[in-house]
């Protein structure tokens, strides 16, 4: 399953490497990151790699996971599935999120375990 | 992978400025600028001298542009000055036809001299005389200048109105060959805007009519690279390969300087088919041609590919190949090539194993990747600004934001309950010293004692309850706050609790491959380990210096007032701030206007914290209308700061505006609280402007307010009351 992890913090790298240690190593997930919203646009236009999910902070500098959203949800079938993930874990942000299409959300920090649930679901 | 795309974006860039600069050749080519050196120095010496002779204007006016001309590329100045001569001779004839060639002559002096806004109002006032004489093919030329040259400086939306203006007449007159380059250059402004289909639309037409008419074979191969990073892009790697193979073989009929570029381009298809061996052969050309013709950049460009591929093969050879990549791009400048470098050689030290200096490496690359950012964020608020015109003007959006209704009476609730309790405060006021001027009547004195110290409890109550309010608003404000806090302590926090989490997994996942006899991978995690701890600690750092930050701003209010000169102060802190942003950005040119009202003399404040306001309030300003220059981009704007302070009875009134692009209503209501920032990450804490707020309502129980209107300007005032030097 390929997942598209889009966060300005370049950290989240090397904690996906480590917390999906073994499923990367087992070739059960095959993660590509980008650092901003339009990092993540332009790799999804270059159509290299047929992500089945996205997973997107909301809070970037830039343009926001939101923004980033919106403008998947209009380019992109809905196979493409979104996930965002925000410290803020509010209602409005969800809501919104919420009407714009996304598929699910997480709050920060991550529950690694739930999310590893969730992405068997997808997959 | 994630690397070849932003590679793309890069390559993007170079290539806009690539054309940018051909569509100068080629304008300055249409000048019949095709003079070689040698015979330029003795046309200069003649032209001097015949210059010295009489003759008639119209002929003077003639050859001063002549010589301009030829001057253009070894002594700009000289050139201006020749060109000036030129225009005020022509004007003094009313000779408008002749007007307009100096202009555009002094125009292309200025853009040797890189003075794009002087070019812009050469290059306007040549239009407007050809505009006059109706003379379409000198329409069309300046127009499509002055696209390029909006171009050049991020002013996307302009070029692009020039560059439609400009085909329109190509068109209407028939002149292909700008029509073919105006056509290459709206091909790239849309790619630039991520719009391939338009794009690739625009350069087809673009090189139709160049293989058409028999253009230059250069303007072919620029397009056909153009059209390979488009269908790249957008996913059509056939076609994107065709094309740079195309442009490949074409430069290198003519033996031109951008052969390697084509191959590097060639090499970014080959990676993406996977086609590794045949890229890194490519590569390895490409970098042997750019190293004998000593093209730096292309070099440069050369080592990233080759230490990209060596990534791709997890082979070590990468680190080398990046090294001196940054070796030479240090000696270039700090651009998207030099990022790339840093951020390859932290990939290539992470894939050999190399943590700790992969950790050094990335602090390169993130301190890079910053600068370039704000280099670039002007340019690329205006391309965001324009995605947005064009959607609008093709009638694509229309939504209307029920949200932004209600809060805009969220907003009106909030600012009627506020002017309410302020009115009754000022009311109350008045009051009290109505009251107190009654004091003389002996029979009222003991009534009126009274009263006072009754109205003076009301008033005390009021400004408790003023104070309330505000303590009320920062926790309404909470809401904000934590989100403030979310992203900024919270993050950092995460990475803590996160990295030891992950960390008590990875020494149970070391038992476990201990017992499979995994060597390799228990080497690994233990690295991961190590790397962990360092970055627990950083994360943990970062954390505590925002408490810190914090807890600066809860400390206001603790000075002594001291007598202080207002309109000294204010005209010190202006300079201040108006020299620090002239040191930082040569380019930084603001007008500022002052108009101090030297009744108010010397008054009480506690001048530190006061002098931060008056500093917050003016950076904010200069900020704004230096952001609005950059992104109008053209000599029209003209940047002003004012200053104003004001006696008016009891208190005084400082005043500080500009006309930058104003606030909107979202972003006013928010203005004061903590953390609320629209800079870019990293530029503004978010705290100058609640900090002025606390300084003013409770260092100095003044108020502080703000009026903004988009696109004309903000406005701030402060008002404190008036406490004489004893």
């Amino acid at each position: 399953m390929k997942v598209l992890v889009v966060d300005d913090e370049l950290d989240v790298i090397d904690l996906f490497r480590q917390k999906f240690r073994r499923e990367i190593k087992n070739q059960d997930y095959d993660f590509t990151f980008a650092h901003s919203a339009s990092e993540a646009l332009g790799y999804l236009a270059s159509g290299a790699h047929e992500s089945t999910l996205v997973l997107s902070d909301i809070n970037m500098p830039g343009m926001s996971g939101l923004q980033l959203l919106e403008k998947i949800k209009a380019t992109y079938d809905q196979d493409l599935k979104v996930m965002m993930i925000s410290a803020y874990g509010d209602q409005e942000n969800i809501n919104t999120a919420k009407t714009l299409g996304a598929y699910d959300f997480l709050t920060k920090p991550v529950d690694f375990i739930q999310l590893k649930e969730k992405l068997k679901k997808i997959a | 992978m994630k690397e070849q795309t932003s590679t793309s974006f890069l390559y993007v860039r170079l290539l806009c400025e690539f054309v940018v600069k051909s569509v100068l050749v080629i304008l300055l080519s249409c000048c019949q600028l095709t003079i070689t050196q040698t015979n330029a120095a003795n046309d200069i010496d003649s032209l001097k001298i015949v210059l010295k002779s009489k003759m008639p204007d119209s002929s003077r006016v003639d050859a001063l542009i002549e010589l301009s001309k030829l001057l253009y590329g070894t002594d700009a100045d000289q050139a201006v000055e020749q060109s000036k001569k030129a225009i005020s001779i022509a004007e003094k004839n009313n000779d408008i036809y002749r007007l307009a060639l100096a202009y555009k002559s002094v125009g292309i002096a200025n853009y040797y001299k890189g003075n794009y806004v002087d070019v812009v109002d050469d290059w306007t006032n040549s239009l407007e005389a050809f505009r006059e004489i109706d003379d379409k093919q000198g329409i069309a030329n300046l127009l499509s200048n002055l696209g390029a040259v909006f171009e050049t400086t991020g002013g996307t939306e302009s070029a692009m109105e020039y560059y439609l203006e400009a085909l329109k007449i190509s068109e209407e007159t028939g002149d292909i060959k700008r029509e073919g380059t105006v056509l290459q250059n709206l091909g790239v402004l849309y790619s630039n805007i991520f719009d391939y289909e338009r794009s690739e639309t625009y350069y087809l037409k673009a090189l139709e009519i160049f293989k058409e008419n028999k253009l230059p074979t250069q303007g072919i191969a620029t397009i056909s690279m153009n059209l390979s990073e488009v269908y790249r892009e957008s996913g059509d790697i056939i076609k994107a390969e065709k094309f740079a193979k195309e442009a490949k073989l074409l430069f290198e009929q003519e033996n031109h300087a951008s052969i390697p570029q084509a191959m590097l381009m060639l090499c970014e298809v080959l990676i993406q088919k996977d086609k590794l061996t045949e890229a890194l052969e490519e590569a390895k050309s490409a970098y042997k041609i750019s190293l004998d013709n000593n093209n730096k950049p292309s070099t440069h460009k050369a080592l990233n590919t080759i230490g990209k591929i060596y990534n791709e093969r997890k082979n070590p050879a990468a680190i080398q190949n990046f090294k001196q990549g940054i070796l030479i791009g240090e000696t270039i400048g700090k651009n998207v090539d030099l990022q790339y470098s840093y951020k390859g050689l932290v990939e290539a030290y992470r894939i050999s194993g190399r943590y700790k200096e992969a950790l050094t490496t990335q602090d390169s690359f993130v301190s890079i990747r910053n600068i370039i950012a704000n280099q670039d964020k002007d340019s690329k608020l205006s391309t965001l600004q324009l995605q947005f015109d064009l959607e609008k003007r093709e009638g694509q959006i229309e939504k209307l934001n029920a949200q932004n209704e209600l809060q805009e009476l969220r907003i009106d609730q909030q600012k009627t309950s506020r002017n309410i309790l302020l009115g009754l405060l000022i009311l109350a006021l008045l009051g009290a010293f109505g009251v107190y001027s009654f004091t003389k009547n002996r029979k009222l004195d003991k009534e009126v004692k009274e009263r006072t110290k009754a109205l003076s409890a009301s008033i005390e109550d009021l400004k408790t309850t003023q104070d309330q309010l505000v303590h009320a608003e920062k926790m309404a404000a909470l809401g904000e706050l934590t989100a403030g806090i979310a992203h900024e302590i919270q993050n950092p926090l995460n990475f803590v609790n996160n990295f030891s989490e992950v960390s008590g997994e990875l020494l149970s996942e070391v038992e476990e491959e201990l017992d499979e006899g995994n060597l390799d991978d228990v080497k690994e995690i233990l690295q991961d380990l190590k790397q962990n701890l360092v970055r627990i600690n950083k994360h943990g750092n970062r954390a505590s210096g925002i408490v810190r930050g914090m807890l600066d701003h809860s400390r206001t209010g603790s000075g002594e007032k001291t007598p202080t000169d207002i309109n000294q102060l204010c005209d010190e802190f202006l300079r201040l701030s108006y020299h620090g942003l002239r040191a930082k950005d040569k380019s930084f040119n603001v007008a500022f206007e002052t108009n101090f009202d030297e009744s108010i003399g010397v008054v009480k404040v506690i001048s530190q914290d006061f002098g931060r306001v008056i500093l917050n309030l003016i950076n904010n300003a200069f900020y704004a209308v230096d952001k609005k220059k950059k992104a109008v981009g053209n000599g029209s704007y003209e940047p002003t700061v004012s200053l104003t302070t004001e006696s008016n009875g009891d208190e005084i009134i400082i005043k500080v505006a500009d006309n930058g692009s104003g606030i909107s209503k979202d972003n006013l209501e928010k203005i004061f609280q903590p953390f609320f920032t629209t800079k870019p990450t990293g530029e503004g804490t978010g705290l100058g402007l609640s900090l002025s707020y606390d300084i003013i309502t409770k260092g100095h129980n003044g108020m502080i307010k703000v009026e903004s209107t988009v696109e004309h300007g903000t406005t701030f005032t402060i008002e404190i009351p008036k406490i004489r030097a004893s």
